[in-house]
């Protein structure tokens, strides 16, 4: 019995070598296949992607937003293990910081290929302008990365000597928390706090913000966690699953909800120009697919792989369900910016100069269309694999989940599990 | 050398780029302020030339255009100033800039990548789109080798000359220099002066009313209208087909100015264009019932006595009787009354008086007297008569619009004084145009508006500057006779069946005859049966595609010309830049060709030196309207005519050119076409009672846009930018395209029984149901097709009316819009 | 300050026929790329119905035969008092003078398009590659312009900063009019001073009525719009025109 686990053991290592060798080589293909798409778009401009005046914003900032939601969404997870005492998130805790770090990281690089002028790039520092949410969001993501960065620190070294810091550990969780919500806060802000894009001006920005920050950042965490115990034969308690998959469903329904409260008052209100963009993205419009991809691929399904018992007790439909509820968040970013801009607000012919020419089209758009190129595809890929990198050498290099014992889980683990404190916590 | 006279007098005043934008303070500078101090501040700003021209298109704007030149290029186009003195330097008005967004985009047209750089000789088929180079003395040579060869073979009017309105500058198109190398190789040629493919109609309508043609002192017809600026002294301004504020943008302002000074504004237009949605009253009337609605208004005034009874009495034929059997006016000898034979008129006692004896003053306006045992009525009277079927319900009911609406028009024209009437080539564009003018004369002299200011009935203005110039010598130099005249109707028949004579060869200058004449399959026909083409235009348009040769002409800022048509300026266009790549002037081509015919001597002299002689500079017997004028005057502003009356009224003095000397409204010479007096008639072919109707059930107009003049711009990327990519469209109402399950944006195929082309559906409430229309002018050549098939052209028809012939100088027309269609979707 | 300008403009739109003469003499006189208009006349449904465009493409009347309806309404840079660009840009490039009118400095923009999506009436462009000419030489004002340091108008603007209608500032700093209100051939652009009383823009404005557009974001443009007043024939049958 032992014998034939260890060699199966000793197979899925050498496995696991080479595979983790593949993983590098294909994120480091991606990586540098990116970073060379983004000097090729240096040399020619803005032009080669997809964006145009009218959908001056695409797949840059949807993948931006997206990778703040992860970041906040990680950090929130390691601090609600201090500051709600749900001890049971305490194995994911160093990992949540990792992810934060790592997405916020490749949040702020996400900028950069989106700028016209990144040569220009420290006008940001050398002349900041403070009134723009933009700026907040530069200052509070420099924040963020600089945090997450200490706080890993703390985390690693608290392995080493695991009394003396616990007090940091909880008085960095009480600054992350809310830094974690004011970064997500700020972000949904620079959409949110503009009156000409009615798709974006609700106050029900920075709530949708943050929860599907917690949804796409806990998903990130529940799926590196599957990975690492698939790979890298890594246990995570089963309380802490439990607490995971809830934690899961709970911020998947509450954004579902946050987004459904926005169609039907826009729905119910029914005024023409709040309508346009929502009319686009319900079936039926020529951006239904991400309504599709939100409702049922990222919501119905998801729902019915973490809440049904039978699924939700394998951690792989698990790791699929939160994978899925990603695509879901991701959805709803393309939702966001792209249907903020395809309809401006002044809808009157012939619409707005697209900045390109044809000689035989008219210069003018009047609803916007925005087909991603090959160029931001490539830049977008590289980004996640950049993340992917970030996360794979953090876990290499920091060790963030603990080997499993060769015995099964210590029985205390689940004696903190259970105790009342973590239920509340999550109802 | 004279020419860079201009040059010289702005070039050496380049001044800074900052300080030229205002035209008005431009001008300022260069007349008051010491040249040194101006060019002294220029040092340290990028060194500009300025030159002053005017835009010769064919718009009807006549803008000035200010240039600024850097380093050869031409840079900024914008609105230049005008001469607040005419020439006499007495006062005349402040005219304002004028300039639209054709005006704005000519650099673009002047280094358009579809300019003919070259000459070519044709290689291929006609058509086929393959070229080779050659030189100018190459072209030069045998386009006077195959003249002379097919003058000699088939006579020498068997080479036709068409110089066209692509330019309205003197020395070029039009009335330019075409005419004179026909005259001197003794070649046909048209058309000139105001005799356009669709734009006689109502010049014809105009002269049976206003003028005599059979007097040689008329020239064989004249046409011309008020000053633009007159519009701001009307009480009610009527804009019938006339779609100003698309294709006469500048005027615009004039139109708006004397609505916020109170005038009312109607516009009688089967489409909403903008200019219809500006108006007080949108009458949009079936195309081509405009005669009938114009009838509808003259019994409401002759019912309601609401007619200028003085001025009937005093300047028309009003009290005139008419013979009841010959129907010609009655003479005395008609009547057996003593003295001179003349005209008979019926005083406050019923009794006949001749003309010249009776009391202007009380004579009988209406009425049927016993005179000589004849049972004669005043020529009123027979109008009268003629018109009472037009009552408000008959009316309606002829125009598709409701009798409301027809007294609301008569009410405005009884109760404001004066009545300023534009009507828009559009009304020529139909087979009775002409008769549709002649009523508009009518009505408009029983409102006592014709001769006065704030009246009349104006298509065109500026007829006068030409009447002014010595154009017979232009055209026709001591030593030559006259070319024969053939115009752009009759050229067709010429070519294909050798009616009147055999055209075996055609020169086409600043004429896109091949796409812009009416039923086009003929003309191209036509075209390609003839044994010699040559085609001089500044881009490769449809016609140059079907040439043997064709030779790079200039751009209005390649060469010296004079503008001085459309208003009553004089604009002086200076060389502005060297003409581009190898393309020349008209006159420097046709001077090439003349001399290689052996006709040298009557081209021996610059631009500026035909411009001297043209304009009588320095002629103490000049024409009273350029009286005085020198060439620096000429060269360094726009200075107005000397004009009877600024702004400038046709007939002020109330002296009209006909035989009676009065507004002949009653036409005694279109008896035999029983058309003495402007009742309605029906439309040729774009009526329901014809029977064709049934077939094609659509009215088809081809109006202007304004994203293009004719078939100009139209390939221009900026104009493009802003008109659908240049793809041309169908504008159909939703009605008619529901019924023929087209959706906006549909292929459809638009046909009748001469031709039929493709273009895309754009549905739209602007149009009347029955109605579709297709702007005109967009490019159907082997490069460039704005049209998914074909051309609007590929539809009209060349049926003349034979009335006009009376009229010598606008004899035959194009009626355009005479013309039904049936439209479906398109297969795949 | 007493003598303190803020240039205005009231666009008269019963005067205005929507033939673009504006927006091409904008793009001649600022060398504006292909595809690039800072200026655009849109079709309007007129001020005073609640209709909708009948239509995406211009020139098409709300309504139905015979009772139709058109206005045009000519868009460029609004020139705010709050402008949402200029609150939203991140490094301060986007700035509005005294004077009222909004620049951007090409030398700070760093091509982030935030100014973009704030932008309610669609103004702005962005340079997404290289200018694109119909002529291979520069045409317009010809050369560059700076206000207090900053480049705010220069003939061909870099790759990757946005641009947009300037107000002339090059020239109404020389004394002079916007160029569209030179060439505007309809007499339908009024320029001048709204610190002034006395102007005929503030007349315009204070008396007659004239309007902002989206007036109800409160960004309070310094451009107005004047609508047509309907004019009765006395006999009921009143015919809406332009804005009526």
């Amino acid at each position: 019995m032992m014998a034939t686990a260890h060699a199966s053991h000793a197979i899925r290592s050498r496995l696991n070598r080479r595979g983790l060798q593949a993983w590098s080589g294909l994120l480091g293909l991606l990586v540098a296949l990116g970073f060379g798409t983004w000097i090729y778009q240096l040399t020619q401009g803005l032009r080669v992607t997809g964006m145009r005046d009218v959908v001056s914003w695409g797949a840059y900032i949807v993948t931006f937003a997206f990778f703040v939601g992860l970041s906040a969404g990680g950090l929130i997870v390691a601090s609600a293990a201090e500051v709600f005492g749900v001890r049971s998130l305490k194995p994911l805790s160093k990992l949540g910081v990792l992810t934060a770090l790592a997405s916020v990281t490749c949040a702020g690089l996400m900028i950069i290929p989106d700028l016209g002028r990144p040569d220009r790039i420290l006008n940001l520092v050398a002349h900041p302008h403070w009134a723009s949410p933009l700026i907040w969001d530069v200052g509070i993501i420099a924040a963020y990365f600089v945090f997450a960065a200490v706080d890993l620190t703390v985390l690693h070294r608290r392995e080493k000597s695991p009394t003396g810091l616990a007090k940091t550990v909880r008085v960095l969780a009480y600054i992350g928390l809310p830094t974690a919500v004011l970064l997500h806060s700020i972000t949904a802000w620079i959409f949110g706090l503009q009156i000409a894009r009615t798709w974006w001006n609700t106050a029900l920005m920075a709530p949708l913000f943050v929860t599907s920050a917690i949804l796409s950042g806990t998903a990130l965490v529940a799926v590196v966690a599957v990975a690492a115990q698939w790979f890298a034969h890594v246990r995570v308690p089963e309380q802490t699953w439990r607490v995971v998959t809830n934690l899961l469903v709970v911020s998947l329904c509450v954004d579902l909800f946050l987004v459904a409260c926005d169609y039907i008052t826009i729905l119910w209100g029914n005024v023409p120009r709040e309508r346009a963009a929502l009319n686009l993205i319900l079936p039926g419009g020529s951006w239904q697919t991400v309504f599709w991809l939100e409702w049922i691929v990222g919501g119905v399904v998801p729902l019915v792989l973490l809440m049904t018992p039978r699924f939700r007790s394998s951690r792989a439909l698990v790791a699929v369900g939160a994978l899925l509820a990603m695509v879901g968040v991701y959805a709803y970013r393309i939702e966001l910016v792209v249907g903020g801009l395809v309809r401006p607000i002044m809808q009157l012919p012939p619409g707005i100069a697209k900045g390109t020419y044809q000689s035989d089209k008219t210069s003018f758009v009047y609803t916007g269309t925005y087909h991603p190129t090959w160029v931001e595809i490539s830049i977008v890929i590289g980004m996640f694999a950049l993340l992917a990198t970030f996360i794979t050498i953090g876990y290499r290099r920091l060790k963030v989940l603990s080997r499993p014992p060769e015995s099964p889980p210590a029985p205390e683990v689940a004696a903190h599990v259970t105790a009342p404190v973590a239920q509340e916590a999550l109802t | 050398m004279v020419e860079l006279r201009r040059r010289q007098f702005l070039g050496g005043m380049a001044i800074g780029a900052g300080a030229l934008a205002a035209g008005p303070r431009l001008r300022f500078l260069l007349e008051s302020e010491p040249a040194g101090d101006v060019a002294a501040a220029a040092t340290t700003a990028a060194k500009r030339q300025v030159f002053r021209t005017g835009h010769s298109n064919n718009c009807d704007g006549a803008c000035g255009h200010l240039i600024e030149v850097e380093n050869g290029h031409p840079v900024m186009v914008k609105a230049a100033p005008w001469e607040d003195t005419a020439i006499s330097g007495a006062l005349a008005q402040k005219f304002n800039p004028r300039i639209c967004l054709r005006g704005l985009s000519q650099i673009q047209n002047t280094y358009s990548p579809d300019r003919v750089k070259y000459p070519y000789r044709r290689v291929g088929e006609r058509g086929s789109g393959k070229w080779e180079r050659i030189s100018w003395e190459e072209a030069a040579s045998t386009i006077a080798q195959k003249f002379g060869e097919i003058q000699a073979k088939y006579g020498k009017p068997s080479v036709w000359i068409a110089p066209y309105t692509g330019s309205l500058a003197l020395l070029e198109g039009v009335v330019g220099v075409g005419f004179r190398l026909a005259s001197v190789i003794g070649a046909s040629a048209g058309d000139f002066e105001g005799d356009n493919e669709g734009d006689s109609a109502t010049p014809a309508g105009w002269n049976y009313v206003l003028v005599d043609p059979t007097n040689p002192d008329n020239g064989g017809g004249l046409f011309d209208g008020h000053e633009g600026t007159d519009f701001l002294n009307s009480k009610l301004i009527v804009l019938w087909a006339n779609n100003v504020a698309e294709t006469s943008i500048p005027d615009w302002r004039t139109i708006m100015d004397a609505k916020s000074k109170g005038a009312k504004l109607v516009v009688v237009d089967p489409r909403f264009t903008p200019t219809s949605a500006a108006a007080d009253l949108w009458l949009p009337a079936r195309p081509g019932s405009d005669t009938a609605l114009i009838d509808g208004v003259i019994n409401y005034l002759i019912t309601h006595k609401a007619y200028d009874e003085s001025y009937l009495r005093a300047y028309t034929v009003a009290p005139y009787l008419v013979h009841p059997q010959t129907k010609k006016l009655l003479r005395t000898t008609d009547i057996g009354l003593a003295g001179k034979d003349d005209y008979v008129l019926v005083d406050s006692s019923g009794q006949p008086r001749a003309a010249g004896a009776a009391d202007p003053k009380s004579v009988q306006l209406l009425g049927t007297f016993d005179v000589g045992g004849l049972s004669a009525p005043t020529a009123l009277q027979v109008l009268a008569d003629a018109m009472a079927k037009y009552t408000p319900e008959h009316t309606a009911e002829i125009t598709d619009l409701t009798a409301q609406q027809v007294t609301t028009l008569a009410a405005l024209f009884a109760t404001n004084h004066p009545v300023g009437i534009r009507a828009g080539f559009g009304l020529s564009h139909w087979y009775h145009g002409d008769l549709t003018m002649q009523a508009l004369l009518t009505l408009q002299a029983l409102g006592g508006n014709i001769g006065v200011h704030g009246g009349g009935v104006t298509t065109f203005a500026g007829g006068l500057t030409t009447t002014a110039f010595d154009l017979p010598g232009w055209w026709a130099p001591e030593g030559t006779t006259s070319f024969t005249v053939l115009e752009p109707m009759e050229a067709c028949d010429a070519m294909l069946e050798n009616k009147p004579y055999p055209v075996r060869a055609a020169w086409f200058m600043v004429d896109n005859y091949a796409q812009q004449m009416s039923d086009r399959n003929k003309v191209v026909k036509a075209l390609k049966s003839l044994d010699f083409l040559v085609v001089s235009d500044y881009v490769m348009s449809a016609t140059a595609d079907l040439a043997d040769i064709v030779l790079p002409a200039c751009t209005y800022l390649e060469k010296t010309d004079l503008l001085s048509s459309n208003n009553f300026y004089l604009q002086y266009m200076p060389k502005v830049i060297s003409p581009l790549w190898e393309s020349k002037s008209d006159l420097d081509a046709v001077t090439l060709v003349a001399q290689e015919m052996g006709f040298g001597k009557y081209f021996d002299k610059t631009a500026d030196d035909y411009l001297k002689d043209i304009l009588h500079i320095g002629d103490p017997d000049a024409d009273s309207n350029v009286a005085g004028l020198t060439w620096s005057q000429l060269t360094s502003g726009a200075p107005h005519l000397n004009t009877p009356t600024i702004p400038y009224v046709p007939f002020f003095d109330k002296s009209f050119p006909t035989k009676t000397g009065k507004i002949e409204f009653y036409v005694e010479m279109l008896v035999p076409f029983d058309q003495a007096v402007c009742d309605h008639k029906e439309p040729i072919e774009a009526s329901p009672s014809n029977p064709l109707f049934g077939k094609y059930p659509l009215v088809f107009l081809s109006t202007h846009t304004r994203f293009r003049t004719h078939s100009q711009y139209s390939n221009l990327p900026w104009l493009k930018e802003i008109n659908n990519g240049g793809q041309g469209f169908l504008e159909i109402n939703p009605a008619d395209a529901r019924a023929r399950g087209v959706k906006d944006g549909d292929v459809v195929r638009v046909y009748n029984d001469r031709g039929a082309m493709k273009v895309y559906a754009r549905l739209t409430e602007g149009i009347k149901p029955g109605v579709v229309n297709c702007y005109q002018g967009g490019w159907d050549t082997v490069k460039v097709k704005h049209y998914i098939e074909g051309h609007p052209n590929n539809l009209t028809h060349q049926i003349a009316n034979p009335t006009q012939a009376v009229v010598p100088n606008f004899r035959s027309n194009a009626a355009y819009f005479d013309c039904l269609v049936q439209v479906e979707r398109a297969k795949g | 300050m007493a003598d303190q300008k803020r240039w205005g403009m009231v666009i008269d739109q019963s005067r205005c026929i929507g033939c673009w003469t504006c927006a091409v003499a904008c793009k001649e006189i600022n060398n504006q790329p292909l595809g690039y208009w800072w200026n655009r006349v849109l079709t309007a449904p007129p001020a005073s119905s609640a209709k909708a465009p009948a239509s995406e493409n211009v020139d098409v009347p709300a309504g139905e035969f015979p009772n139709v309806s058109l206005a045009y309404q000519p868009t460029a840079c609004q020139h705010c008092q709050d402008a949402p660009c200029v609150k939203v840009c991140p490094v301060g490039a986007t700035f509005r003078r005294d004077d009222g009118v909004v620049l951007i400095d090409y030398e700070r923009c760093i091509g982030c398009r935030y100014c973009v999506a704030a932008c309610p009436y669609g103004v702005r462009v962005f340079n997404w590659g290289d200018a694109q000419h119909a002529d291979d030489f520069t045409v317009g004002y010809g050369e560059d312009y700076r206000s207090d340091g900053r480049l705010v108008f220069t003939p061909e603007r870099p790759r990757g900063v946005v641009e947009k209608c300037t107000m002339c500032a090059e020239l109404l700093d020389a004394g002079q009019e916007p160029f569209c209100v030179e060439q505007c051939p309809a007499g339908a652009r009024v320029f001048g001073d709204l610190n002034d009383p006395n102007s005929e823009v503030s007349k315009l404005v204070n008396e007659e009525g004239a309007k902002r557009l989206l007036d109800e974001l409160g960004t309070k443009p310094d451009v107005f719009y004047e609508t047509a007043a309907r004019r009765d024939l006395g006999d009921g049958s009143t015919q809406s025109g332009s804005g009526a």
